[in-house]
């Protein structure tokens, strides 16, 4: 009895984590989305069919939490969009592995980071090549 | 002593008893008669509960390592999908996080970057 009562409480675990697996919209088609979920991922609306159920997720998310963002910061998630969405899940994982260890950085680091991009971008090639061979000889 | 042993031994034994009693007079075989239907009357419920539970005692071997492999392979299940839950949702604030950042994708792209910033930092 108590074996059978176990093998009963077995199935039922096993059947509430296999609905937890198969839970339902997990990869929702673009005309599953809401009006607003559209308005915040129209730049993405020529990709969406090619995305995997995973990417969509996430997009989904990210839509969910647009209003949480300031009109700045919702510009410039817009203009990233496409360019994320196109790059390759080997580029992104190295892109979030940096943003990881920057974000790291101590604080006054941090809030520089954005002056130090610039004068990075405003290096001549040459120079950042020797810089670079400069820090691999150390 | 063991079981077949024990059996050869008891068998002897009431050999003996039966070759004994032939010996015994009247109210002396009387009163053993009577001991033996009392033995008997005593042992059977015995037999009938030894003869109950058997099943039930070759059964239990069977369960429970069965329902204890299959609770683990389902817990082990359910460990992997929640850790990778867990990470999905970190992966998710993560590129929340970058896509509206004030540095653009490419800085973080841009595994030099980085080492720049190192050996900037050093110098």
């Amino acid at each position: 009895m108590a074996g059978t009562r176990f093998a009963l409480l077995i199935l039922i675990f096993a059947a509430s984590l296999g609905a937890a697996l198969a839970a339902p919209g997990s990869a929702p088609a673009w005309g599953e989305l809401s009006a607003a979920q559209r308005q915040v991922l129209a730049p993405l609306a020529a990709e969406w069919a090619k995305m995997d159920g995973a990417d969509r997720q996430t997009w989904v998310e990210i839509a969910q939490r647009h209003a949480e963002l300031t009109p700045e910061e919702q510009d410039r998630l817009a203009r990233r969009m496409q360019a994320w969405a196109r790059l390759s899940p080997e580029e992104r994982t190295r892109a979030r592995d940096q943003y990881r260890a920057l974000r790291n950085m101590p604080a006054e680091r941090r809030e520089q980071l954005n002056e130090e991009w610039q004068r990075y971008q405003n290096l001549p090639p040459e120079e950042r090549r020797r810089r670079r061979n400069q820090g691999k000889d150390e | 002593m063991s079981p077949y042993e024990e059996v050869r031994r008891a068998r002897r034994l009431a050999a003996c008893l039966t070759c004994a009693a032939r010996r015994v007079d009247g109210a002396a075989a009387d009163r053993l008669c009577a001991a033996r239907q009392r033995a008997l009357a005593a042992q059977c419920p015995a037999r009938g509960r030894f003869a109950l539970r058997w099943p039930a005692t070759s059964a239990t071997p069977l369960w429970k390592p069965l329902c204890a492999a299959a609770a683990v392979l389902l817990l082990s299940m359910a460990g992997d999908y929640w850790g990778s839950a867990a990470r999905v949702g970190e992966q998710r604030d993560v590129d929340f996080a970058l896509l509206s950042d004030d540095l653009p994708i490419d800085a973080y792209l841009d595994t030099e970057f980085k080492a720049w910033l190192e050996h900037a930092s050093r110098s």
